[in-house]
């Protein structure tokens, strides 16, 4: 189910209302139910799927509990990740890995690898990437001992697939969930009014927001990128890097609102991340949740370093404990097979190992250079500024159609002679392209504004009158729009990972 | 800290509470306030209004190009019924009617009003797209010939705005195929640069965001009942597109408006190498229809006269027509210069208020209808 939509905002409440008015032991098996019926909404036959993973992994978490021979634990947890990644290559990656032995199979002349079709349509189940990661990580920490197994499947299926989080994470961890789902929660009238005010926010940064954007970023990303100025390519990359932020803050705002509704604290997944001054603050900010994972999962494993054990803080605080250099050839190469693969998670193609190698390659400048860390430390704009136009030059390749464009793209942006107004928007030809140059500017500025207010807001102890008033408009203007936009025509973003 | 019998806690929760109602509230208010706001000025706007179809007698005789299928059908229908046809093939200018008034119509239903009532053989179909370059005009010629019709003349405006406009909406590419453009590459580099587009474009439809991303699930039909209960129960829900529309239309009117005040209009120069991409394109289009058979006229498209700056550059914009006349001279095409057709008083203003300079009202429909129906009833003298 979509959250943007009035059959979600219907469900949540309803789902709300029963689930309060249940006795505390009834909570859980009616918040299983719920979920399944929210997944099968798209389609109920993924909802077995789903409901197979999560079973190979509760039979997988229990058998390694219950061993205490390493080699029959190691084989358990071997496969589980055998499953989960099965699943996920398959369903994912199949048609990646076919159009890939086709090009090889023309590059080479071999006939038969040019022609190369296993004969399969594959729908991508929503949502697989996110479930099989939380999956993972339960059987992991279990095979760590980091946490002891749940012994109720009813539990762990909850904790697999509870609602707000099934679809686009945020991907949490087993010990983060479960002892809420398995403890006593109590109606608080706090944890309601601010789930439901992050429920407004999100669906006003999807509706309102990410899905007005889109037209303009489908507009730059649809034309010719060899005609287009440089101005036009990082007004694009600036558009885009709006839109995927509101579309997947949003989406990650209404499932941590949700979820508060329902009595369920779940940690940030978001935090200011265009105000970050360096890539390492950057993904302490950005999808703190996944990149959690990856820290704890893959790169501090593949470094053989202490992992964290909660999704919190990001891979950006990764090496900030007790390590003494991060410098090394073990870290580099960690940094980079982490980023490519982090990339290629997020989608199954070449476009998208570019961005992953891009930020690992910033990340890696940052490192090795003296001159950007004291940048960071003593000129905190200059250094944000830099770090917003990477971060944004980043989602170039994220958003282009191919490898090509993607390099098209940078070429002209670092070409000095390319710096010029499109003759588009000088000659008002085309709105579109007009309203791209204002919204671009006026979401930076937007953007740095409303960072400040709530910078001043933490700072308050209290609110006065005027700023009741102000807030209370705010939320009604909010409101207003979302009943205007509010529309199931787009889906979310991340949905696609 | 208490504060009208509040604490902060519970000063929060007030305002989601109060926000909540106040902005339904706002929301009623407002919808009901636009409830009759056509969304079509979500378009070009209450001055300048889209006309998407029109008909001559029952048949389709204008179409943008997803409905290039009904012209076509009309097309064969004039043939059965032994006349002629000409094709004509342009930008906004042919779908659009400034200061718009009930029973106002296009040039193309015009011309053939005309062609009746002087009884002559000659009828027109019209196939546009705003702002389309004339790469698109290939496509769209492409497209009705693969349809196994071939128009008597064709009719093409030019418009030098549009030559600066290169590539193909994903729109107008989906109309034609690769097959029919395989077999057209003699037709010069304007149909290769047709079959690069799309090449190039074979995976442009993949942008992240999936549109109607319910279609086909459970929740389709939840949404439709949720939503059909409401715009039943609630007005002001059955009003939510006429709200987003004036919204857009006001935001429109506050931008453009503001960017006039701001700026003058720049003046335009389209360097010849931006024009190439569009220029091949003519060549193709003129060579494959002369190789149908078909007779072609280009027309110097109808220009705002008068008050305002000519913001294209008056030079650029005359070299390049001379060059368009040169080539329909050599190539033994019509040329029609209709750049002072349409009087001043005959042109409206664009939604934000200023000076239209690409489309008249329907007194310039009029002339305009007139003036080709002249040139092709006297084989363009």
């Amino acid at each position: 189910m979509l959250f943007n939509s009035l059959g979600y905002l219907t469900f949540l409440a309803f789902g709300t209302a029963i689930h309060w008015s249940l006795p505390q032991r009834a909570r859980m098996f009616f918040l299983a139910t719920a979920s399944f019926v929210f997944y099968a909404m798209w389609r109920w036959d993924f909802g077995l799927l789903l409901l197979f993973s999560a079973l190979i992994d509760f039979l997988c978490a229990s058998k390694i509990s219950l061993s205490k021979k390493p080699a029959t634990r190691k084989a358990w947890l071997l496969l589980s990740l055998c499953t989960n990644i099965g699943l996920l290559i398959f369903f994912k990656y199949t048609y990646f890995i076919v159009d890939n032995i086709r090009s090889l199979g023309n590059a080479t002349g071999l006939d038969g690898m040019a022609h190369f079709d296993p004969g399969l349509t594959i729908v991508l189940p929503l949502g697989i990437s996110f479930y099989t990661f939380q999956t993972i990580s339960y059987t992991i920490d279990v095979y760590r001992k980091v946490i002891q197994p749940t012994k109720r499947f009813i539990t762990f299926f909850t904790f697999v697939s509870f609602w707000p989080q099934l679809i686009a994470g945020p991907v949490l961890r087993a010990d983060e969930v479960i002892p809420q789902l398995e403890g006593e929660r109590k109606r608080d009238a706090r944890m309601f009014s601010s789930g439901l005010l992050l429920v407004i926010v999100g669906l006003f940064k999807k509706v309102v927001i990410a899905d007005n954007i889109a037209p303009m970023v489908d507009f730059w990303f649809t034309q010719d990128a060899s005609a287009l100025t440089a101005i036009d390519i990082w007004v694009a990359a600036f558009l885009f890097g709006f839109q995927i932020y509101c579309d997947f803050s949003g989406y990650s705002d209404i499932a941590i609102g949700s979820a508060r509704i329902l009595g369920f604290d779940f940690p940030d997944n978001f935090q200011w991340p265009y105000m970050a001054r360096s890539p390492r603050e950057f993904w302490k900010r950005w999808h703190i949740s996944l990149s959690s994972w990856i820290r704890d999962y893959l790169y501090l494993p593949l470094t053989g370093e202490k992992y964290g054990t909660h999704s919190t803080e990001g891979i950006g605080v990764a090496g900030e404990h007790g390590q003494k250099s991060t410098t090394g050839w073990r870290w580099n190469r960690a940094l980079i097979l982490t980023w490519l693969i982090m990339g290629l998670w997020h989608g199954a193609a070449w476009t998208f190992v570019l961005w992953g190698l891009f930020h690992g390659i910033v990340i890696l400048v940052y490192r090795v250079s003296p001159r950007l860390q004291e940048l960071t430390k003593k000129h905190a704009i200059v250094a944000w500024m830099l770090m917003l136009a990477t971060v944004m030059a980043a989602w170039i390749p994220f958003r282009a159609l191919s490898v090509e464009q993607t390099l098209e793209m940078f070429a002209r942006i670092l070409d000095p002679f390319a710096y010029r107004i499109s003759t588009q928007v000088m000659a008002l030809s085309s709105r579109l392209a007009g309203y791209s140059y204002l919204w671009a500017f006026l979401l930076t500025i937007g953007m740095v504004s409303a960072w400040r207010l709530n910078q001043w807001r933490e700072k308050q102890n209290t609110i006065g009158i005027a700023a009741f008033a102000a807030m209370t408009l705010g939320v009604a203007v909010m409101v207003c729009m979302i009943l205007v936009y509010l529309d199931v025509d787009t889906q979310f973003i991340y949905f696609q990972f | 800290m208490k504060y009208m019998g509040l604490n902060t806690e519970q000063r929060y929760r007030w305002i989601v509470i109060l926000g909540m109602a106040l902005g339904v509230l706002l929301f009623h208010g407002l919808a009901l306030s636009v409830e009759g706001f056509d969304p079509r000025a979500e378009g070009i706007g209450h001055n300048s209004t889209l006309i998407e179809r029109s008909y001559f007698h029952e048949y389709q005789v204008s179409a943008q190009p997803a409905e290039t299928g009904r012209v076509v059908q009309t097309s064969h229908k004039f043939h059965t019924d032994n006349h002629s046809v000409a094709l004509w093939l342009g930008a906004s200018q042919l779908h659009t009617i400034n200061r718009w008034n009930a029973g106002d119509e296009l040039a193309v239903v015009i011309a053939n009003k005309i062609a009746g009532e002087s009884n002559a053989r000659i009828r027109y179909v019209q196939l546009s797209a705003g702002n389309a370059n004339i790469g698109e005009l290939l496509c769209l010629y492409i497209s009705v010939r693969a349809a196994s019709f071939k128009p008597e003349w064709l009719i093409v405006a030019i418009v030098y705005d549009d030559f600066q406009e290169q590539g193909v909406r994903p729109e107008i590419l989906s109309i034609v195929n690769q097959r029919d453009l395989s077999q057209l590459k003699m037709y010069g580099a304007g149909v290769k640069n047709m079959l690069d587009t799309l090449h190039a474009d074979g995976a442009s439809t993949t942008a992240p965001v999936v549109r109607n991303a319910t279609m086909d699930t459970p929740q389709e039909v939840l949404e439709e009942s949720l939503m059909n209960v409401l715009e039943v129960s609630w007005p002001a829900y059955s009003a939510r597109h006429s709200l987003a529309a004036a919204l857009k239309a006001a935001w429109t009117e506050m931008i453009v408006q503001g960017a006039f005040d701001i700026v003058d209009r720049p003046i335009v120069s389209i360097p010849k190498e931006q024009q190439l991409w569009n220029w091949e394109a003519l060549n193709s289009l003129v060579s494959l229809a002369k190789a149908d058979g078909v007779k072609i006229l280009l027309y110097k498209q109808p220009h705002r006269p008068g008050e305002q700056r000519f913001y294209h550059d008056r030079n650029s914009y005359d070299q390049f027509h001379t060059d368009v006349q040169r080539l329909a001279i050599d190539c033994g095409l019509h040329y029609l210069d209709l750049e002072s057709l349409v009087p001043q008083e005959n042109w409206g203003i664009t939604n934000a208020g200023l000076p239209d300079v690409f489309h008249f009202t329907s007194y310039g429909h009029r002339r305009l209808a007139q003036a080709i129906h002249e040139a092709i009833s006297g084989e363009a003298q």
